[in-house]
């Protein structure tokens, strides 16, 4: 059992009682709330003629139906406005703070979280969103819930939970130019299993971890749940308070300095247990891709995809038809290589990479290297907030995207799930910075999604093929 | 007070593969709602019109069972309980599969949706006893958490199966609505909310 980590440290703060069935009633200090996963909630709440419990520690948006052009009231969606509207009634009733589309705070949950100042070290903070992982990159147990547990949080700021172990991924050495956190994570996937993680918690660390800014470890724990891990955190440092102060929901002046010195106690101790501890060596990390239906599913970008195993133990037979579901839906062969294949799509954008230093890396390579989208292809950028628009366009980067024929839009979460409009075709293949290449993901029944980093999205958009980024140059 | 879940009886089916994300068992766009009703009909609506009719929900056998045999990570992905609520809505009323994934659990512990795990041996004990010509109804006993299976009236030994206690607990008595559960607490939440300083802003 895990001793003296952060995780443990804040899950002991935030229990409310253990429960004789071994399940402790844990305490949720911010709750986040979006479009999709929460008019059941209220509705649930309601029937049982109970209030939100801390409206003051609930807030909202909208991001997974909105439009990224063409926002204007009532959407074209009768479905997506009767969303909105619902949410925007709830919050109305309920006291609790919206950033609605027209909000200059608008944006996608797990992008405004952090960039708002709302996401604190330390904090149990909950989501109907399983990219709640996201927050933990500022140390706080970050956890994507369903609905039923959206009406729990509402009513009582509570969940029960059951304790999970703690499992350290260190990432020890240094990273190679042209390799992301979104590399890292991809890598960290594909070495434990999209299941390995269940029953875990994962605290990241290690001198690449550490050496990471806050953009680069939120990309990092936005992916947690993809591994299987309930979480994922980062304990928090310098870095971590200096990308919260001055941020609009953080303490001010004096009480902000009280309130770090609290986080930075919070760290995971120096005699700290967990229960397993896994290390990977950064300098091995290249840039990484999926090729198949799962974000497991990966290979550096100048992998060959695997071979079909033709027999061996049970398990080899079980790896066997994932690969081979894997290829057969990517129409994909076995053992060749995935770089040099056509693409059709690429999208710069989601709670895993539309943050501003991802718009400002996919722009500084489009300049530095003179890109353009390649023809027939369809490239999207979009901006995980409002925020992060505006920043961008202040800095000339919407003009660039623009010039070098992208689609520049305004926030949400867009091509990641395809709740709106922005949508594959048929089988088109999609270089995407989201988190999931599921079947059918980016909203074609046959659609085709290939992950990576927003640098490897610019180098395959602008040569209209699968690309080793490293090859443009620095 | 929910109903009690004591045991879970009737024809059962084998959904292959394992990581079964919740995006196939319900599509993005039917989360364009404000209620969970009418889900079922949507259930892997995609995974079925590619296997145009071979899919097992669309197997003519499978209708009217309420036991599914899925394989590890059963519903991945997406926090969506509309998967749970889609997987209800058509009649399922137990899973039996090697792992879960967290999320999906707790949405189905929370919906009174029994998800029991078995290892891989007894999991491919099971699919035996379904590819038999005959297979009769299933019974999962929360008491002895076992699966009984027999095939042609003939009983075979019970299957060992596992799921949290906490759970199980609450199924068997009946108290699987977390609310009630929660709403115990009274003020000791607010209580813990006054020794966190963040909780005053």
């Amino acid at each position: 059992m895990s001793k003296n980590t952060l995780f443990d440290k804040v899950w002991g703060l935030h229990t409310v009682r253990s429960l004789p069935g071994g399940q402790d009633q844990i305490l949720v200090g911010l709750h986040l709330v979006h479009e999709v996963t929460s008019p059941q909630a209220f509705s649930m709440i309601k029937e049982r003629g109970l209030r939100v419990r801390f409206p003051h520690r609930t807030f909202a948006t909208a991001d997974h139906i909105v439009p990224t052009i063409n926002r204007n009231r009532p959407l074209a969606d009768p479905l997506a406005e009767e969303m909105l509207q619902h949410l925007e009634r709830n919050c109305k009733e309920h006291g609790i703070t919206l950033f609605s589309i027209g909000n200059d705070n608008q944006g996608v949950i797990h992008i405004i979280g952090p960039e708002l100042g709302l996401t604190h070290p330390g904090m149990v903070i909950a989501c109907g969103d399983s990219h709640t992982s996201t927050h933990g990159a500022f140390g706080a147990i970050a956890l994507g819930i369903g609905t039923t547990q959206v009406a729990n949080v509402l009513a009582t700021g509570c969940l029960l939970l059951e304790k999970p172990k703690v499992r350290q991924i260190k990432v020890t050495g240094k990273l190679a130019d042209g390799v992301t956190a979104k590399d890292v994570i991809l890598a960290i996937i594909n070495r434990l299993g999209v299941k390995g993680g269940i029953g875990y918690a994962y605290e990241y660390a290690g001198s690449v971890i550490e050496s990471m800014d806050m953009e680069a470890r939120m990309t990092l724990c936005n992916m947690s749940i993809e591994g299987g891990a309930q979480c994922g955190y980062v304990n928090p440092d310098a870095e971590t308070i200096n990308y919260l102060r001055f941020r609009k929901y953080v303490p001010q002046e004096a009480v902000f300095d009280t309130a770090s010195m609290y986080w930075l106690k919070l760290v995971s101790e120096k005699d700290a247990e967990y229960d397993d501890v896994v290390e990977l060596r950064g300098e091995e990390i290249e840039p990484m891709m999926t090729w198949g239906i799962t974000p497991g599913q990966s290979i550096s970008v100048n992998g060959n995809l695997p071979l079909i195993p033709k027999w061996g133990t049970k398990e080899a037979e079980e790896d066997a038809g994932a690969i081979s579901q894997g290829l057969e839906y990517m129409g994909f062969a076995a053992g060749k290589p995935l770089i040099g294949t056509p693409i059709q799509v690429a999208f710069i954008g989601s709670c895993t990479n539309g943050r501003i230093s991802d718009l400002q890396e996919a722009a500084r390579l489009i300049q530095k290297h003179q890109l353009h989208v390649a023809p027939g292809v369809r490239a999207l950028v979009v901006p995980g907030s409002e925020n992060v628009r505006r920043w961008a366009m202040s800095e000339g980067l919407d003009k660039i995207f623009i010039k070098a024929g992208w689609e520049f839009r305004e926030a949400g979460c867009s091509m990641c799930l395809a709740m709106n409009p922005d949508k594959l075709q048929g089988r088109e293949l999609c270089v995407s910075t989201s988190n999931r290449n599921f079947k059918g993901r980016q909203g074609s029944p046959t659609g085709r999604t290939i992950l990576m980093s927003p640098a490897s999205v610019v180098a395959c958009a602008s040569t209209g093929i699968i690309t080793d980024v490293r090859t443009l140059g620095n | 007070m929910n109903s009690k879940i004591i045991k879970v009886s009737g024809g059962a089916f084998h959904l292959p593969g394992n990581d079964i994300d919740t995006d196939r068992i319900i599509p993005a766009r039917f989360l364009k709602c404000v209620t969970f009703d009418g889900l079922g009909e949507h259930v892997f609506e995609d995974d079925r019109a590619q296997l145009k009719g071979s899919h097992s929900f669309d197997n003519t056998k499978n209708k009217g069972c309420t036991i599914l045999i899925a394989g590890n990570n059963f519903g991945c992905g997406s926090s969506r309980e509309h998967a749970v609520a889609a997987l209800q809505c058509w009649g399922i009323k137990a899973i039996v599969a090697k792992s879960f994934a967290e999320i999906f659990h707790g949405n189905a512990a929370g919906n009174g949706l029994v998800c029991v795990t078995v290892g891989d041996y007894d999991h491919q004990l099971l699919l035996t006893v379904l590819e038999q010509p005959q297979p009769d109804e299933w019974m999962i006993d929360l008491q002895s958490m076992t699966i009984q299976t027999s095939i042609a009236g003939k009983p075979r030994s019970p299957i060992e199966c596992s799921m949290p206690e906490s759970d199980r607990e609450r199924l068997i008595a009946g108290t699987w609505d977390t609310m009630a559960t929660l709403l115990e607490a009274g003020g000791q939440i607010e209580e813990t909310a006054a020794r966190l300083p963040y909780m005053a802003h």
